[in-house]
């Protein structure tokens, strides 16, 4: 069982996204934008982070970045549907370690948690 | 504009529209069928008739495009429209939903991240610029005042605007709707000019 923190603006979508983690046997930290992600990191240390990047306060991209100055060893995903080339070259660039492109099925959920917990 | 520009245009948004339609169709778990593709110069005042009318009551998903240039995306349903739409996102029986509740509305509001930012990555894909979606709004009011919104940003600099106009269906459910791509002037420079350059 991990911690995993989702930070996504949508209520729906975190809402998914729990419902299928807490199935799995994971324990869910919820955060509405980048700003309440980072603060909620820096709170409870979660073993995961799956970042939605279109979020208000604090856009995804600026989370991971501040996530990562916190905790180089993070283990950070985007969950987003912000598939540009040069949009998923900033990520990895910061520091994420997969790209999961919106809308998702839950098995490469599980794939990109598996990869960051393993 | 000139006629390959609008040509160029016209090809861009189809292309954008095409995997906003991909998306759409991932996301609810349905094929779309595009019924209609319309790209029109039209006078900014008379966007609403393409909805209904400025007085049909409407429900509006909104996302401004940010980075290289700006620019209005819309999508625009009658309400049962949208609540038909919410039962196929929260995987419900149809007539469900009879009122826009908040996980409604950010249902909706999600659908309308994914068409908006597939819309994008395509032109954005297609012609190097970094083009963003804002997080979406949604609003529930009459269409003339949804689309106030978007109409008061264009008349600053125009009295016209280039409308993409696409109808949209499911297989099996009857459900339609219309995008808007309404794009500044400044957007369309960019990426005119961004994509001549790219062809070039």
């Amino acid at each position: 069982m991990a911690k995993v923190l989702i930070a996504d603006d949508a209520a729906f979508m975190r809402m998914k996204s729990a419902q299928l983690l807490k199935e799995l046997g994971h324990e869910v930290i919820e955060a509405e934008n980048g700003e309440e992600a980072v603060s909620l990191f820096s709170e409870h240390s979660p073993d995961a982070v799956l970042l939605d990047i279109t979020m208000p306060v604090m856009d995804g991209l600026d989370a991971l970045k501040a996530i990562m100055a916190k905790d180089p060893k993070a283990k950070v995903a985007m969950v987003t549907a912000m598939g540009q080339q040069q949009v998923i070259m900033e990520a990895i660039k910061a520091g994420a370690k997969d790209f999961v492109v919106k809308p998702f099925d839950a098995s490469r959920i599980e794939e990109a948690l598996w990869k960051l917990v393993k | 504009m000139t006629d390959p520009a609008m040509q160029k245009w016209a090809d861009l948004v189809s292309l954008g529209t095409a995997n906003a339609m991909t998306g759409l169709s991932q996301m609810i778990g349905q094929a779309i069928e595009v019924r209609e593709f319309e790209l029109e110069q039209v006078p900014v005042a008379s966007i609403s008739q393409y909805v209904g009318g400025a007085e049909a009551q409407s429900v509006g998903i909104y996302l401004t495009v940010t980075g290289a240039a700006d620019g209005h995306l819309m999508l625009i349903y009658e309400p049962h429209i949208a609540f038909a739409f919410v039962d196929l996102l929260m995987m419900q029986a149809p007539d469900t939903t009879t009122e826009m509740t908040p996980m409604a509305a950010s249902a909706l509001g999600e659908m309308g991240n994914v068409i908006g930012a597939f819309f994008l990555n395509a032109i954005a894909d297609a012609t190097g610029l970094s083009l963003r979606p804002s997080p979406p709004t949604v609003m529930t009011d009459m269409a003339g005042a949804l689309l106030d919104v978007v109409t008061a940003d264009i008349l600053l600099y125009s009295d016209d605007t280039y409308l993409a106009d696409t109808t949209f269906a499911t297989a099996d459910r009857d459900i339609s709707g219309a995008f808007f791509v309404i794009p500044s002037q400044g957007l369309l420079e960019a990426i005119l000019s961004n994509e001549i350059a790219s062809a070039a």
